[in-house]
């Protein structure tokens, strides 16, 4: 089953769009439900982002350096 | 480890992981954008809720904080109806109107959360006074966090539960952060449990990630308060894992503190201490896992209230008790001979003492009532009932916020106290009890929750200044969940306050000084005679109800406490209809209107600043409803109360101004 994540709503401000920092993991790592996927930039702070599911990261929709609207899919999993 | 039974040991442990399971899946769903609100969550501190919650009875209550999931979870509410108000819905704990900070559920002894800090705990007092009243062994937990001990509330709640020996446990979570501030910011002392001895009761400090210390140290605590040795303070020392919020990346907890907290998890280490097996963890996490996922399928369409329902559950319905009752709306008595005259303090007295005798839920608390050769309260009303009632007049400390904190829980515990203060300026300090809690738990209970609590307080301006004659009508009349009735005379104050005490929701009853027709050394200057002819037999004067004193045809006059008497002055001579609007909330508009639209002119007199008064409500009530009628206001100006006579006297509306008032509006209708 593929579990799509989408980019929390963090932001302090309402409408703003966040920014991708970097991703903590790769395309076909295993990941952890709670280990940090990625780092945002919100209007406030840069922050981790933890992922919501156990299995394989399988897409990065939003890459390094983009930002996007809160509730995009940013990552897809591949629940094992 | 010895003297535990496996399955109680489990049991914890299981409490603990659906604690945190059901703290991450709601994690999970703030991430994914799936849940309205925001959330304060509890991982890292399962150990204080389950430890406390274990030794407590079914029957034992608990009050909880903006941070009250895992409360509830301990207390014994199901996973299903907490994930389904987070979701706002209908089959929630509360309907949907409480949300994630208030949640509760009565039939399983958990106040909606309060998310005022420190303003469970004199509700919490108060529910354990109830107990002490009614003589039951019940005993009340009441959680807090470290923030809470820099409250007013703490101290007055406190320090009443140590006076009267109450069963209260407060349990002060100390996970180190108030929000974002560290406890050595703001506590020169910041071992909380040294507080207690300086009370005079017992307080310990406990490890709070370590359940089987809290479950003890509770359990003796839960003795000694059903003993009748309370209260005790417990304060856990714990962490908080995540955010003070959701948006809080907790940037202000240093790594290595929080490396160090995660090292003393209270779930692993309970896990390592009683030698969980493989098959028991795979068991129990199974379990819970399979829970929450059917509760979260659940709750994402689970039935929202209708918005149509938006105003259900601000009042209960009466509850009329069996006797049979007159209700009379206008003084008119026969004059049969089977009445009395009396003043508003002496019919206020007859009234309290017959409803004391009638219901023993009837209690009275407040400063300087209840004092054998005292005052009765600041203006008699109370004067010799301690002799009567030694047990059911509650002489509290100088603490307006602490002790309608208290009247406030005994009211929802199904007592029925008057709380009064001396002046109604001081209601300032007890307005979060009045209307963060009183007036609204009703509400964000979903309706299962009743707060029959009568306030009663003395206004106008008497020669004191400006801080005890304020008119403080002006304050609580748009308060939604609270009525708000203004007496003026004896007749009506005697049968308002006994609707008020069968009427189920908080009623504020205003008095004034200047008509209470107090004796002796607490007679007041310029006192305007208030007595009535108050009848024999039981009567009340129904709350929202106005009252017409004087039929007339060119103009409406609106007045209520002393303003009613100064409009009477002026009466005949302008042929004014007079209403004494008398409650204040819900008004009548029944009978204003159909005045109104007789004279097709209204003047509102108010005691108190123009701007902002209850006489704006009335005088916008009256446009929106019938726009042809004229309406004006004779108002205090917007200054504070003077203390030297002439600017009183210039301060306050009288006979005087009236006339002029109700002249100039005819004048220019007629112009």
């Amino acid at each position: 089953m593929d579990v799509n994540m989408k980019m929390p709503d963090l932001a302090t401000n309402e409408g703003v769009e966040l920014g991708v920092t970097r991703w903590l993991a790769n395309v076909g790592d295993p990941v952890k439900r709670g280990q940090a996927l990625l780092e945002i930039e919100t209007d406030k702070a840069v922050q981790e982002v933890e992922c919501i599911a156990n299995g394989t990261l399988t897409t990065i929709h939003v890459q390094s350096g983009q930002k996007v609207a809160v509730g995009t899919v940013i990552a897809t999993i591949k629940v094992s | 480890m010895t003297g535990y039974d496996r399955k109680f040991l489990l049991g914890m442990y299981e409490r603990m992981v659906l604690i945190r399971e059901f703290e991450d899946a709601v994690k999970f769903l703030f991430l994914e954008g799936t849940m309205p609100g925001t959330i304060h969550q509890c991982q890292g501190q399962e150990a204080t809720a389950v430890g406390v919650c274990t030794a407590l009875s079914s029957d034992d209550w608990i009050t909880s904080t903006f941070r009250g999931h895992g409360h509830a979870l301990a207390k014994g509410l199901g996973p299903q109806e907490l994930m389904d108000e987070l979701f706002g819905a209908e089959t929630g704990c509360c309907k949907g109107r409480g949300g994630s900070m208030h949640v509760g559920n009565m039939s399983k002894g958990m106040v909606p959360g309060i998310a005022i800090v420190a303003g469970g705990i004199p509700l919490a007092a108060g529910m354990a006074l109830s107990f002490k009243l009614e003589n039951k062994p019940h005993v009340v937990a009441s959680f807090f966090g470290d923030g809470a001990i820099a409250e007013g509330a703490f101290h007055e709640g406190v320090n009443m539960a140590a006076i009267w020996n109450l069963p209260l446990i407060l349990v002060c979570e100390n996970n180190l952060y108030g929000a974002s501030t560290h406890v050595d910011l703001v506590m020169k002392n910041s071992r909380i449990s040294d507080r207690a001895k300086s009370y005079g009761f017992r307080g310990e400090t406990v490890d709070g990630n370590d359940v089987l210390a809290v479950y003890e140290a509770a359990q003796k605590a839960v003795a000694e308060c059903r003993a009748g040795h309370g209260p005790v303070l417990l304060e856990l020392l714990t962490y908080r894992r995540t955010g003070h919020s959701r948006r809080d990346p907790c940037h202000y907890q240093p790594k290595d503190e929080r490396e160090a907290w995660t090292q003393r998890d209270p779930i692993e280490r309970f896990a390592a201490r009683i030698q969980i097996t493989a098959e028991e963890h795979e068991l129990i996490n199974t379990r819970v896992q399979k829970t929450l996922a059917a509760a979260v399928e659940r709750a994402k369409v689970a039935p929202h209230p209708s918005a149509s329902d938006l105003a259900e559950y601000v009042y209960a319905e009466a509850s009329p008790r069996p006797s049979a009752l007159n209700e009379q709306l206008n003084p008119v008595v026969s004059a049969g001979g089977s009445t009395r005259r009396l003043g508003i303090a002496e019919a206020l007295r007859e009234g309290i003492t017959e409803e004391m005798a009638a219901d023993p839920r009837v209690f009275c608390i407040g400063e300087d009532i209840g004092v054998p050769g005292g005052w009765g309260g600041a203006f008699t009303v109370t004067l010799g009932l301690e002799k009567r009632f030694p047990e059911r007049m509650i002489n509290t400390p100088i603490a307006e916020l602490g002790f309608f904190g208290l009247a406030t829980g005994a009211a929802m515990m199904g007592m029925r106290p008057i709380a009064d203060v001396q002046y109604g300026d001081f209601l300032f300090l007890a307005s979060d009890q009045i209307i963060n809690n009183a007036a609204k738990l009703r509400y964000m209970s979903g309706g299962t929750i009743s707060v029959p609590l009568v306030m009663r307080a003395p206004v106008g301006a008497t020669g004191r200044g400006s801080q005890h004659a304020q008119n403080m009508e002006r304050y609580f009349t748009g308060v939604p969940g609270l009525k708000v009735v203004a007496p003026s005379n004896a007749y009506d104050a005697k049968g308002l306050l006994k609707a008020a005490l069968r009427d189920g929701n908080p009623v504020l009853m205003f008095e004034h000084k200047l008509l209470y027709g107090s004796k002796g050394a607490r007679a007041e200057g310029g006192a305007v005679d208030a007595s009535s002819d108050v009848p024999l037999d039981d009567y009340v004067v129904p709350i929202g109800k106005a009252a017409i004193r004087r039929e007339g045809k060119r103009v409406t006059v609106l007045a209520w406490l002393l303003m009613v008497h100064y409009a009477m002055q002026v009466a005949d001579e302008l042929d004014a209809e007079v209403i004494d609007v008398r409650s204040l909330s819900p008004i009548d508009w029944e009978t204003i209107g159909a005045s109104v639209r007789k004279t097709g002119h209204a003047v509102i007199v108010e005691e108190g600043p123009v701007t902002g008064g209850v006489g704006a409500e009335i005088a916008a009530g009256i446009a929106e409803r019938w726009p042809s009628v004229r309406v004006t206001r004779v108002a205090s100006p917007d200054v504070p109360v003077p203390f030297t006579p002439v600017l009183e006297n210039a301060y306050r509306p009288n006979a005087d101004r009236i006339s002029m008032g109700v002249r100039q509006i005819l004048e220019e209708s007629h112009g």
